[in-house]
C-alpha cells in the first residue's frame, strides 16, 4: 500500500510538477577526463525528461531538477555518454571520457553520410584534428602517412607546391592522377594555378583549421557515385559547423622557423681553384682559375647557399567562433598565415574568412550556406624546381651549386659582380667565364608573384517531404582569380638578352555546380534498413587566361609591366569551357546490421566528347557481412576479445575524364602574316574518344578488439584501367599535328594490400599511448600501350631518365649502365647495348674518346640505344606510424612516414661532378689520380660533361629511394582547467613542434622525396637541380574560450 | 507555416523538373573552341603553309653549317654532325606544318566545300595549281635530303594507314609531271589568294614551276649525264618559262615590325641576342681567293670587324669559341627584320644554264656557258646590291673552259649563301667547292650525304621503313640517294 501510495504521489508530482514539485538545483562542472580541461556545450539532461541545459564556456552548469528525478545524463559529441545518479549533494562534477569510436563513427560519402559500421566500401577518414597546427600551406601536405593507400610526396621546399597526391597508386598515364577534391559538396579546382615561378596550389586557398573531416573514397563502391571523375579516388572535405551550446571561441597560432636540409657539401674557393686547374692540367692546358683577393687582402670565398637560402620565419593565426541553438548553427572563422620559405624571396600569405550557417526554418525545412573567401599571395624566385624548370639556367637550386665560389656576388664598390648576362669571372681567365647569372642579382632585381582571390561557396535547402524522404538542392560556386606578375631584370638572367621583361597574366576560373537529390531511408520491421538516393547534377566550368609580355625596358627604374617598354606580345592566353550533366543514385540495404548490400550508379555526360558519345554509365556494388552480429559469434568466447568482425567486398567501374575541353574536334590554329590571316592544322581530333575506365575490386576486413581499443582494417585492391587516353604516335608522314592522335588505347593495373591499425597501446593511470600504423603495398604494371606497345620515354627537361614499358611499372628509371671507374686509367666504364664495357676519356680526340677496355675505338655510347630499364620510379611500399603519448597534461606526438621499393635518378649529382666551369661537390677530392686507385669519381678532365652523367643519364647516379622519416614531433602542455577558471579561458595548450626533423636513408641527395616533375605520371623520382625540402621548428598556442 | 512548406516543396520540385530540360541538355555550344577554327579558308591554309616552308630555303642553321657557310662558336652542336647521327631533325614538320595544309587545299577544292570558296580564295584551278606546285617544291626539297620518302600514301591525316616509302626516282618523275600539269592547269580566273610569296601572280607560278623543273633536271646530271638523256630533255623543256631576270627572283619577304614574321637570323642575333654563329673561314677564304683579295658580296655576307677585317671562324672546331669582336658574324644586311630569303634566283638559273651548256645539254658550248656564267655572277652581285661588271673577269673568277664545272659550282655556292640545303645538295652533286669536315666531326665518313629517317618512323611505321632501308641502303647519313652517284 505504501508503495502504491508512493507511486501515486509520484505520478501526481509528475503531472503537476510545474505547480507542486519540490524542485532542487544541481550545479557542477564537466571536464575532460584526459586533460582535465572544462568542457563547454555539454548537454545535461534529466534522464527520462526533456528538461536540460548545457555547460557554459568554463564547463559549469546549473539545472533545476524535479524532485522525483534521480539521474542526470551528460551527452557530448566525441565523448561517451555518462549517466550520474543523483545523491543528496547539490553539486555534481563529471569528467567525461572521450570516445574514439564515436569520433570516427560517421563517414561522409559524398552525397550523404553513413555510419562507419555500415560502410561496405573502402573509405579512409582523417579527422581535422590531425591536420591542426601543422606548418603547411595546404591541408593535403599534412596527410602524408595518415591513411592507408594514400600517398603524399612533397617534391621540394617551394612554398605551396602541390604535393604528388595519389590514392591507390598512379591511375593514369597521360591524364591527371590527382584525386577529385570535393569541399562541402562542390568539386573544386586543384593543381598549380600559378602562371609563373610561384607555386600556387589551388588547395592552399583552404584553411586547414576549418576542416572538420576528410573522407577518402578509395574503392568503386565508395566513389562510383562520382562516376567519370572517380578513377583517382575522391577526397570529400567537410568544413566545421557550430555545435549546440554557448558560443565557443578558439584561437590557434604558431610561429615557425624554416631551414634547408641536407644540402650537398660543395667546394670552397680554394678547392674549386685546385680541382678545376687540375682538370685543366689533365687536358694539357695551363691554369685558368685563381683566387680573387679584395683590397683588404681577404680572399673571396662565396658560399652561394648563403645567397639562395635563409631561415624563413612564419606565423599563422586562426580564430573561430562557433555555436548553435536548436534552430541555427554557425561557424565563423578568420585565418591569417604569413609564411617565409627557406628559399630567399619565397613567401606565402593567406587571408581567409569563412562563415558556415545552418538554419531550421521549420521542422521540415532547412537552409544552409558555406561561404569562404580567400586571398592568397605567393612570391618565389625561379627555383628550378617546378615541373619543366630543372634545366633552367636561372633556377636558384641549380645556381646555388654551380656558381663559382671564388667570385663574389658584389664588387667592392657595391655593384653586382657580373660579366654581360652572366656572373663575373673574378680572377679567373675569361675563357672559363661562367655562363650562369649571378644569383644575388636575380634575387634582388627579379619579381615573381601570384595572387589568388577565391570564393568557394555552397547554398542549400532541404525539405523533409515525408518521414525519411528528403529533397535537397545545393548550388555551389568556385571562382578563382589569379594574377601573375613577373619581372625579369635587364642585368642578368632571362631578362638580359631582351633588356628587361615584364609579364602580367590573369586567369579566371569559374565553376558552378548544382545538385538536386531525393533521399529516402526507412526501416521495415525494424530489421530491414533501406536507404536510397537519386540525384541530378550539372556542372559548368570555364577558364579564361590572358596577358602580355613586355620587353626592352625604357629606364632602369622601371620594374613594372605598366612602365615603358619596347615591345609587347601576348602571353598566358587560353580559353576553354566544359560541362557535366549527370544522373545518379544509390541504394543500400542491411538486415539487422548483419548483412549489407549497396549499389550506386551514375550516368555522366561530358561536353568535351563528340555528339553521340557524350554519355557514359558508371557504377559499383558492394556487400558486407558483420559476423560479430551473428548469434553464434556473440555467444562464442571470441566475442569477449573481438568486438567487431566484418567482411566486405566491392566491384565497380569508374572513369577519368580529365581529357581537356575539346579533344574530339579537329581544329586549325590561327596566325598572321602582317595583316594576312593564316590557319594551320593544329589538332587532329578523335570523335570516338571516351573516358579512361577503371574497374576496381576491393576485398576488405574490419576487426576491432577489446571494445574498440584496437581496430584493424585490411584491404586487397585491384584497379584495372583500360581505355587509357593516350597521344598515340602516328607515322610522321601522315601529316598529323603533333605526330599523334588522342586515342583510348593501353591498359595497366594497380594492385596491392593496405593495412591499418588504430590502437590504444597503453592506458595506465595518467599515461596513455595511442597510435595509428598503416602500410600499403602496391604494384603497378603497364600491360599495353599505344602503337604496338611502343615504349613511352618521358623527358625531364633536357634529359630523359624515365621510360614506360609494357610489363613494368610506370616511368621506369632508364639509364646507361656504368661500372665505376677503371682503376688503371681513371676513366668511367660504360656498358654498351651488347653488354661490352667501354671507357670514356675527354682527353682523347673526339673520334677516339670511346674505347673498349682493350684500347680499340668503340662507337659512342648512345643515351637511348645503350640505356636500359634500371628500376621502379614508383615506390612499392609506403605508410605511416603516428604515435600520441599523453601523461597528465603533457602530450607528445611522433609521426613517422616511410616509403621505398623505388629508385631515384639523382641527376643533380651529374652537375655536382660536371667538369666544366661548374662548382663541384666536396667529394671530388676522391677523384682518381693514380693507377690502381679504386674510387667513384673519374680522373678530372676539364670540359668533360660525359663521365659523370651530364651528357647522358648513367646508373652511377641512380640510388635506392627507401627511407624512414621522422616527419613530425610535437610536445605540448595543456594548462589544467582549474588554473584557468578565473581567466575566462577554457583551454590552453602550448607546444613545440619539429617537422621533417630526420630522414633515415641511404639516398645521398637532399631528400628522397625530392622530385622535379610534379604530379606527372611518367617521370617520378627524378632529382635534378631542385631546391631541397625544409625543416621547420614551430612554437604554438591553442586557446579556447 | 505549412503553406510555406508546400510552396517551397513545389519550388524545389519545379527546379528539379526544369533542370532536366535546360539549355545544356546537349551541351549547346559548350564543345566549341572559341580560339581555334573548325572550317579554315584555303587562302589562310596557303599563307600558313608558305610561312612554315621558310626553313627549306632560309634561316636553317644545320644546313648552313653542312654547306660550311657558317661555323659554330660557343655551342658545338651541329658542325660535328653529332645531332644528325642521332636521327634529328625529323621530316615530321614538313608533312605536318606544310604539306598537309596544301593537301587540304586540294581536298577542299575537289570536294567543293565552303572552305575553298573560289570567290574568296581564287579559282578552283588556280588554287589547286598553286597547292600542287608548292607541294612539289616541298617534296623535292625533302627527297633531296632524305632520299626515298612516303609520297603518294602520305598526308592521309586521321586515316588508319602507315604510308609506304617510294623511291626518289619515282618521286622525281612524279614531280616533273605534277609541275607540268599544275602549270598547265592555271586559268584566267581569280589568282590564288593568301599567297604571300607571289601575291597570286599566276604567271609567276608558271615560272616557279619551270625553274624548279630546270634545277631538278640538273640535279639528275649523274644519273643521266649525256645530251639527249632524260635530264637534258627535261632541262631544255623547262628553260623557256624559267626566271629570266633578277626582277623575277622568287623571294620570301619577311616583315619589318611584325615579330612573328621577322627574318630568322634577326630573331637569332637580335631578338634572342645570341652570338652563336660566325661566317665560316671556308667561305671567307674562297671568296677572297681571287686577284682582288675580296668579293664585293663579302662585306654584305659578313660583319666587317674593327680595322676593316672580315674574319671567318674555322669550321667544325673542337673548342668552344666566343664570337663577338673576334670573328665576323653574319653581315648585318643579311639579318634585318625584313631581309628577304631567296627561293629561286636568276643567278641560279644562269649557273644552271652555264653548266648545261658546258655539259652539251643545250647548244652553244663554252661560249654559251661563259655567257650564262658571266650573267650569273652579274645577277648575283646585283641581287646583293653590289653590282660590279668587272668582278666576273677577276683572277680565278674569269671563265676558264678547263675548270668551268668547278667555277660554275663555286660561284653557285657563293650565290646560294644562307640557302644551305640547296648549296649542300649541289655540293653533293658536283663536289665543288672542296669541303672537308672539321676536326670535331663525329662522322668518320665525312660530310653527311643525307639525313637519317627519324626515330619515330621506327616505332610508328616500322615495316615500311624497313622496306625503304632495304631498297635505299642503311639508314645512315652516309648512304647516297638515287641521284647522288659517286
Amino acid at each position: 500500500m505504501k508503495k502504491n501510495l508512493l507511486k501515486f504521489v509520484l505520478f501526481l508530482c509528475l503531472i503537476t510538477s510545474v505547480a507542486y514539485a519540490q524542485n532542487r538545483t544541481i550545479t557542477g562542472t564537466v571536464t575532460d577526463r584526459g586533460d582535465g580541461s572544462p568542457l563547454p556545450g555539454v548537454s545535461v539532461v534529466v534522464k527520462g525528461t526533456s528538461a536540460g541545459t548545457q555547460t557554459s564556456a568554463n564547463g559549469t552548469f546549473s539545472l533545476t531538477v524535479p524532485a522525483g528525478s534521480t539521474q542526470l545524463e551528460f551527452r557530448f559529441v566525441g565523448y561517451k555518454t555518462q549517466t550520474v545518479t543523483l545523491g543528496s549533494s547539490g553539486t555534481v562534477n563529471v569528467s567525461m571520457e572521450s570516445d574514439a569510436q564515436t569520433l570516427g563513427e560517421v563517414v561522409v560519402t559524398g552525397y550523404g553520410t553513413q555510419s562507419k559500421r555500415d560502410v561496405t566500401g573502402s573509405i579512409a577518414s582523417v579527422s581535422g584534428e590531425k591536420l591542426k597546427n601543422q606548418p603547411v600551406q595546404s591541408f593535403e601536405q599534412a596527410l602524408a602517412g595518415k591513411a592507408a593507400g594514400v600517398s603524399i610526396v612533397m617534391p621540394n621546399g617551394v612554398l605551396n607546391n602541390p604535393p604528388v597526391f595519389r590514392i591507390r597508386g598512379t591511375n593514369s598515364i597521360s591524364l591527371s592522377s590527382y584525386p577529385l577534391i570535393v569541399i562541402d559538396g562542390i568539386p573544386v579546382f586543384t593543381g598549380d594555378g600559378s602562371g609563373n615561378s610561384v607555386a600556387g596550389n589551388a588547395l592552399g586557398d583552404i584553411n586547414p583549421s576549418d576542416i572538420e573531416s576528410i573522407d577518402i573514397l578509395k574503392d568503386a563502391a565508395a566513389s562510383a557515385i562520382y562516376g567519370s571523375r572517380a578513377a583517382n579516388g575522391v577526397v570529400v572535405i567537410t568544413t566545421k559547423k557550430g555545435k549546440v551550446g554557448a558560443t565557443r571561441v578558439n584561437y590557434e597560432g604558431w610561429v615557425g622557423f624554416n631551414n634547408a636540409t641536407n644540402l650537398p657539401e660543395l667546394l670552397d674557393a680554394q678547392g674549386y681553384v685546385t680541382y678545376k686547374n687540375e682538370a685543366l692540367a689533365n687536358i694539357g692546358t695551363p691554369a685558368r682559375f685563381f683566387l680573387m683577393t679584395r683590397s683588404d687582402g681577404s680572399v673571396v670565398n662565396t658560399d652561394w647557399y648563403d645567397v639562395a637560402y635563409r631561415t624563413g620565419v612564419s606565423h599563422n593565426h586562426s580564430v573561430n567562433f562557433s555555436g548553435a541553438t536548436e534552430k541555427t548553427s554557425y561557424y565563423v572563422s578568420l585565418g591569417y598565415s604569413d609564411q617565409e620559405g627557406f628559399i630567399a624571396n619565397n613567401s606565402f600569405n593567406r587571408k581567409i574568412g569563412r562563415v558556415n550557417i545552418d538554419h531550421k526554418l521549420t521542422n521540415r525545412l532547412k537552409f544552409g550556406a558555406n561561404f569562404s573567401f580567400t586571398n592568397t599571395m605567393g612570391t618565389a624566385p625561379n627555383t628550378g624546381s617546378l615541373p619543366g624548370q630543372a634545366f633552367s639556367t636561372v633556377g636558384l637550386g641549380r645556381l646555388a651549386i654551380v656558381l663559382p665560389p671564388n667570385v663574389p656576388a658584389y664588387n667592392e664598390d657595391g655593384s653586382y659582380h657580373t660579366n654581360g648576362g652572366a656572373v663575373g669571372f673574378g680572377a679567373n681567365n675569361s675563357a672559363v667565364a661562367s655562363n650562369y647569372p649571378n644569383a644575388e642579382v636575380l634575387l634582388q632585381e627579379d619579381r615573381n608573384s601570384s595572387e589568388n582571390n577565391r570564393l568557394i561557396t555552397t547554398l542549400y535547402a532541404s525539405y523533409d517531404i515525408l518521414k525519411g524522404l528528403t529533397l535537397k538542392t545545393s548550388y555551389g560556386i568556385d571562382n578563382m582569380r589569379t594574377e601573375n606578375i613577373t619581372f625579369q631584370n635587364r642585368l642578368q638572367g632571362d631578362g638580359f638578352s631582351p633588356n628587361g621583361v615584364a609579364t602580367n597574366t590573369f586567369n579566371r576560373n569559374n565553376r558552378w555546380n548544382w545538385v538536386n537529390t531525393l533521399s529516402y531511408a526507412t526501416s521495415i520491421a525494424s530489421s530491414h534498413n533501406i536507404s536510397a538516393l537519386a540525384g541530378y547534377e550539372e556542372q559548368f566550368s570555364e577558364n579564361s587566361g590572358w596577358g602580355a609580355t613586355r620587353q626592352n625596358v625604357s629606364d632602369p627604374f622601371i620594374e613594372v609591366y605598366q612602365g615603358g617598354f619596347g615591345t609587347i606580345t601576348p602571353a598566358g592566353n587560353g580559353l576553354g569551357v566544359n560541362a557535366f550533366r549527370s544522373f545518379f543514385g544509390n541504394l543500400s540495404y542491411d538486415f539487422n546490421k548483419k548483412y549489407f548490400l549497396a549499389g550506386s550508379f551514375r550516368r555522366d555526360g561530358y561536353s568535351g566528347l563528340a555528339a553521340g558519345e557524350k554519355y557514359g554509365n558508371f557504377g559499383g556494388a558492394s556487400a558486407g557481412w558483420d559476423i560479430s552480429q551473428e548469434g553464434f559469434f556473440k555467444n562464442s568466447s571470441l566475442a569477449k576479445t573481438i568486438s567487431q568482425l566484418k567482411l566486405r567486398g566491392s566491384y565497380g567501374v569508374v572513369g577519368n575524364i580529365n581529357i581537356g575541353n575539346f579533344p574530339a574536334l579537329s581544329l586549325y590554329g590561327t596566325g598572321l602574316y602582317g595583316s594576312v590571316p593564316s590557319l594551320g592544322y593544329n589538332q587532329a581530333g578523335n570523335p570516338d574518344l571516351k573516358w579512361e575506365r577503371s574497374s576496381k575490386t576491393d576485398i576488405g576486413l574490419n576487426m576491432s578488439f577489446l571494445n574498440g581499443r584496437i581496430e584493424f582494417d585490411a584491404d586487397y585492391f585491384y584497379n584495372n584501367i583500360d581505355q587509357l587516353v593516350q597521344a598515340a604516335p602516328q607515322a610522321p608522314s601522315k601529316g598529323v599535328p603533333g605526330n599523334s592522335i588522342t586515342y583510348n588505347v593501353g591498359t595497366m593495373y594497380n594492385k596491392g594490400w593496405e593495412f591499418n591499425i588504430n590502437s590504444t597501446n597503453i592506458e595506465k593511470g595518467n599515461f596513455r599511448w595511442t597510435s595509428n600504423f598503416n602500410v600499403t603495398f602496391i604494384k603497378n604494371e603497364v600491360t599495353s600501350l599505344a602503337n604496338g606497345d611502343a615504349d613511352l620515354p618521358n623527358a625531364s627537361g633536357l634529359e630523359t631518365a624515365n621510360r614506360t614499358r609494357v610489363g613494368y611499372s610506370l616511368g621506369q628509371i632508364f639509364v646507361v649502365e656504368t661500372r665505376g671507374v677503371d682503376p688503371a686509367t681513371g676513366e668511367r666504364i660504360f656498358v654498351n647495348r651488347n653488354g661490352r664495357e667501354v671507357r670514356f676519356s675527354f682527353g682523347r680526340p673526339t673520334a677516339t674518346r670511346w674505347q673498349y677496355m682493350d684500347g680499340t675505338t668503340a662507337p659512342a655510347i648512345d643515351g637511348v640505344l645503350d640505356a636500359k630499364i634500371w628500376g621502379n620510379s614508383l615506390p612499392t611500399w609506403f605508410g605511416g606510424f603516428d604515435n600520441t603519448f599523453r601523461y597528465k597534461n603533457v602530450d607528445l606526438n611522433l609521426a613517422l612516414t616511410f616509403s621505398g621499393g623505388n629508385y631515384i635518378y639523382y641527376g643533380t649529382q651529374a652537375g655536382l661532378r660536371d667538369q666544366r666551369f661548374w662548382n663541384n661537390e666536396a667529394a671530388v677530392a676522391n677523384r682518381w689520380t693514380s693507377p690502381g686507385q679504386v674510387t667513384e669519381i673519374p680522373k678530372l678532365m676539364y670540359g668533360d660533361n660525359t663521365s659523370n652523367g651530364s651528357a647522358l643519364p648513367i646508373s652511377a647516379n641512380v640510388y635506392k629511394g627507401d627511407f624512414l622519416k621522422l616527419r613530425n614531433v610535437s610536445l605540448g602542455y595543456t594548462i589544467p582547467g582549474k588554473i584557468l577558471t578565473k581567466t575566462g579561458m577554457s583551454s590552453v595548450r602550448v607546444y613545440a613542434q619539429a617537422t621533417n626533423l630526420l630522414v633515415f636513408t641511404k639516398y645521398p641527395g637532399a631528400d628522397p622525396e625530392v622530385s622535379i616533375n610534379g604530379n606527372g605520371s611518367l617521370a617520378q623520382s627524378v632529382d635534378r637541380n631542385s631546391v631541397p625540402l625544409g625543416r621547420t621548428i614551430t612554437l604554438g598556442l591553442n586557446v579556447g574560450f | 507555416m505549412n503553406k510555406i512548406n508546400k510552396y517551397i516543396a513545389l519550388a524545389l520540385a519545379f527546379t528539379l523538373a526544369m533542370s532536366s530540360c535546360d539549355k545544356i541538355s546537349d551541351f549547346g555550344d559548350t564543345n566549341v573552341d572559341p580560339t581555334r577554327v573548325e572550317k579554315p579558308s584555303t587562302k589562310a591554309l596557303l599563307t600558313y603553309a608558305q610561312q612554315q616552308s621558310t626553313g627549306l630555303f632560309s634561316g636553317n642553321q644545320v644546313s648552313n653549317m653542312w654547306a660550311q657557310f657558317i661555323s659554330e662558336g660557343p655551342y658545338l652542336t651541329s658542325s660535328g654532325y653529332a645531332d644528325a647521327l642521332t636521327g634529328t631533325p625529323s621530316y615530321y614538320g614538313m608533312y605536318t606544318n606544310i604539306l598537309i595544309q596544301l593537301e587540304n587545299i586540294i581536298k577542299f577544292n575537289n570536294a567543293g566545300t565552303s572552305e575553298a570558296d573560289p570567290g574568296a580564295n581564287g579559282s578552283k584551278n588556280n588554287q589547286i595549281a598553286v597547292a600542287r606546285i608548292m607541294k612539289a617544291y616541298v617534296f623535292w626539297k625533302i627527297t633531296d635530303r632524305w632520299g626515298d620518302l612516303p609520297y603518294e600514301q602520305a598526308l592521309k591525316g586521321n586515316e588508319d594507314i602507315t604510308p609506304a616509302f617510294q623511291k626518289q626516282e619515282v618521286i622525281y618523275t612524279s614531280l616533273f609531271k605534277e609541275l607540268k600539269e599544275a602549270a598547265a592547269q592555271i586559268d584566267g580566273g581569280l589568282g590564288m589568294q593568301g599567297d604571300i610569296i607571289l601575291g597570286g601572280n599566276m604567271a609567276q607560278w608558271r615560272k616557279f614551276a619551270a625553274t624548279q623543273r630546270l634545277l631538278m633536271a640538273l640535279r639528275m646530271s649523274k644519273v643521266y649525264p649525256n645530251a639527249g638523256q632524260l635530264a637534258a630533255t627535261e632541262f631544255a623543256a623547262a628553260m623557256p618559262d624559267a626566271i629570266s631576270s633578277n626582277s623575277e627572283n622568287i623571294t620570301y619577304k619577311y616583315l619589318a615590325g611584325d615579330p612573328n614574321n621577322y627574318n630568322p637570323w634577326y630573331n637569332n642575333y637580335t631578338v634572342s641576342n645570341r652570338n652563336d654563329y660566325a661566317i665560316s673561314k671556308t667561305m671567307v677564304d674562297i671568296m677572297q681567293a681571287n686577284g682582288t683579295g675580296t668579293d664585293p658580296r663579302l662585306p654584305v655576307y659578313a660583319e666587317v670587324l674593327p680595322g676593316n677585317v672580315i674574319r671567318g671562324l674555322e669550321y667544325g672546331k673542337t673548342l668552344q669559341t666566343n664570337i663577338p669582336n673576334a670573328y665576323s658574324r653574319i653581315g648585318t644586311a643579311m639579318r634585318q627584320q625584313n631581309t628577304p630569303a631567296y627561293i629561286f634566283t636568276y643567278a641560279q638559273v644562269n649557273f644552271a644554264k652555264a653548266e648545261a651548256a658546258k655539259r652539251g645539254w643545250i647548244p652553244g658550248g663554252d661560249a654559251t656557258a661563259k655567257l650564262h656564267y658571266d650573267a650569273g655572277i652579274d645577277a648575283s652581285l646585283a641581287q646583293y646590291g653590289v653590282a660590279d661588271a668587272n668582278f666576273k673577269n677577276a683572277t680565278g673568277i674569269v671563265y676558264n673552259p678547263a675548270t668551268a664545272i668547278q667555277q660554275i659550282a663555286t660561284q653557285r655556292w657563293i650565290g646560294l649563301y644562307l640557302d644551305g640545303w640547296e648549296a649542300w645538295n649541289e655540293w653533293k652533286r658536283t663536289g665543288y667547292p672542296t669541303l672537308v669536315p672539321g676536326p670535331n666531326s663525329a662522322n668518320p665518313a665525312g660530310i653527311p650525304r643525307r639525313q637519317m629517317y627519324p626515330n619515330s618512323d621506327a616505332t610508328t611505321n616500322a615495316e615500311n621503313l624497313a622496306a625503304a632501308i632495304a631498297a635505299q641502303g642503311a639508314n645512315t647519313v652516309n648512304t647516297r640517294t638515287w641521284w647522288d652517284k659517286p
